[in-house]
C-alpha cells in the first residue's frame, strides 16, 4: 500500500511517496516507490513485485534515457513482461521533464499508454487522505497551487504526512524532484533504497543527511502554516485578536524566511547530487 | 557544570506552543539545576514540535512565572539533530519579545 503525491507547476515538479509495503496481513518500512533517471522520475504503487521489475529494468536500461523515450519503453515492458492478469495489480506515476515540468500517470487496467495528470495528482491508498487535506478543514488552503520547487516540497509532505493516517502508508518518504533541466531524489536517512545509479549508492550516507535535513525543515515549516492556521481559526467563532494577528505575521514571515532557506537547501543538494554523478 | 536532560520524557505531541509552555513549567517547578547550566537534548523529538512557537512559548511561560530567570532561560544550551535548527533557536531566542 502506498501514497504518491505528486505537484507541478512553473518549471520544477516533485513526487514525494512513503516507503511502507503492506499485504492483508504484515507491513514493513523501507519499500522503494520510485526510480530516479537521469531526467525523469517514476513512482509505482500496488504490486511491489512488477514495481522491482519495472526498477531493476529502468536501472539496467533507461538510466539516461529522455522522458518520452520512457514512457514508451515503460508501456512496452508492462505489455510484453507482465501477465495480462496482472497489470491492474499496479499504478504509476511519472515526472517528466519536456516540454515543461509534467506529471502522467498510467492505469493499465484502463489505459494501455501514459495520460497527461493535472497540477496536483495522487495515487495509492493513502491519496483519500490526500484529497482531503487539499480540500477539507484548516488545511484545505493547503491545495493553493505552489509555484516552486521549495513550495512544492513543503507541499508534497505535507499531503503525504496527512496520508500518514491511513494504517497503509507510513511517514518514511522520498521526495523526487524535477528542476533545472535534472531529476533529483532525496531519501529518508533510515532508508536504502536499492534500485541507484552506482555512483549515487556510493555518496549515499552523504546524500541523506542532506536529505533528512530537507525533509525536517518541510515538516518544520508545514508545521509554522499549523500555528498560523490555529490562530486564524479564531475567526470562525468571531474572536480573532490583535494577538492572533500579530502571531500571524510572525509566522507569515518565519515561513517566508525558512522557504528561502529551505531553497537554497535544495539547490545546494542538487550541486551535491549533479556533482556525485557528474554531470 | 552542564546538566543533561532529556526533553523526550518531558514533552509529547501536543500543539508546539503548549509543550514548550510545559517545558518550561516542569523545569521551573523541578529545577535539575539553573537554567543557564541545562544542556537540554531535543534530537529525538519530532522537527514538527521543533519550531518557533515551541520556544516562543517555553519562552514566554518563564517570562508569566519567573520574569527574572527569563535571560537564564535563553542561555539554555539546546541538542537540536540539524544545524539549521540551531541557528533558528539561537535567532528565535534572541528576537523573542514577551506578550503583556
Amino acid at each position: 500500500m502506498t501514497v504518491h503525491v505528486a505537484i507541478s507547476g512553473g518549471n520544477s515538479a516533485v513526487l514525494v511517496s512513503d516507503s511502507q509495503a503492506s499485504t492483508s496481513f504484515s507491513k514493513r518500512a523501507g519499500a522503494q516507490k520510485q526510480y530516479c533517471g537521469d531526467q525523469f522520475i517514476i513512482g509505482a504503487a500496488g504490486n511491489g513485485g512488477i514495481a522491482g521489475a519495472l526498477f531493476e529494468h529502468l536501472s539496467t536500461h533507461h538510466f539516461g534515457a529522455s522522458g518520452t523515450n520512457v514512457l514508451s519503453d515503460i508501456a512496452a515492458f508492462m505489455a510484453s513482461q507482465i501477465a495480462a492478469s496482472a497489470r491492474d495489480s499496479i499504478e504509476l506515476v511519472a515526472l517528466l521533464l519536456s516540454p515543461e515540468p509534467s506529471i502522467h500517470f498510467l492505469n493499465p487496467s484502463v489505459f494501455t499508454g501514459f495520460r497527461p495528470a493535472g497540477q496536483l495528482y495522487a495515487t495509492g491508498s493513502g491519496a483519500e487522505f490526500v484529497d482531503n487535506a487539499a480540500t477539507c478543514g484548516v488545511s484545505g488552503w493547503m491545495g493553493r497551487r505552489a509555484n516552486t520547487l521549495a513550495q512544492q516540497v513543503v507541499q508534497g509532505v505535507h499531503f503525504a504526512d496527512a496520508a500518514d493516517q491511513s494504517i497503509s502508508c507510513n511517514d518514511m518518504l522520498t521526495i523526487g524532484f524535477i528542476a533545472n533541466g535534472r531529476a533529483y531524489f532525496a531519501v529518508d536517512p533510515d532508508f536504502r533504497p536499492q534500485y541507484v545509479h552506482p555512483l549515487l549508492e556510493a555518496q549515499w550516507n552523504m546524500l541523506t543527511q542532506l536529505s533528512g535535513e530537507i525533509i525536517d525543515q518541510a515538516r518544520a515549516i508545514n508545521s509554522e502554516m499549523t500555528v498560523a492556521s490555529e490562530a486564524f481559526g479564531h475567526v470562525w467563532s468571531g474572536t480573532l485578536t490583535m494577538s492572533e494577528l500579530g502571531l500571524i505575521g510572525t509566522q507569515n514571515a518565519e515561513i517566508a524566511r525558512q522557504t528561502s532557506e529551505l531553497a537554497t537547501r535544495l539547490g545546494d543538494y542538487q550541486a551535491s547530487f549533479d556533482g556525485v554523478l557528474g554531470r | 557544570m552542564m546538566t543533561a536532560l532529556n526533553a523526550r520524557t518531558i514533552v509529547g505531541t501536543g500543539f508546539p506552543t503548549d509543550e514548550g509552555r510545559k517545558l518550561a513549567k516542569h523545569l521551573l517547578s523541578n529545577p535539575p539545576g539553573p537554567l543557564d547550566e541545562l544542556d537540554i537534548d531535543l534530537r529525538s523529538c519530532s522537527p514538527v514540535l521543533l519550531i518557533s512557537a515551541f520556544f516562543n512559548g517555553f519562552l514566554q511561560q518563564v517570562y508569566e512565572s519567573a520574569p527574572q530567570m527569563l535571560d537564564a532561560a535563553k542561555a539554555v544550551s539546546w541538542g537540536l539533530k540539524h544545524k539549521f535548527q540551531q541557528d533558528n533557536v539561537a535567532r528565535w531566542m534572541q528576537e523573542f519579545r514577551p506578550s503583556t
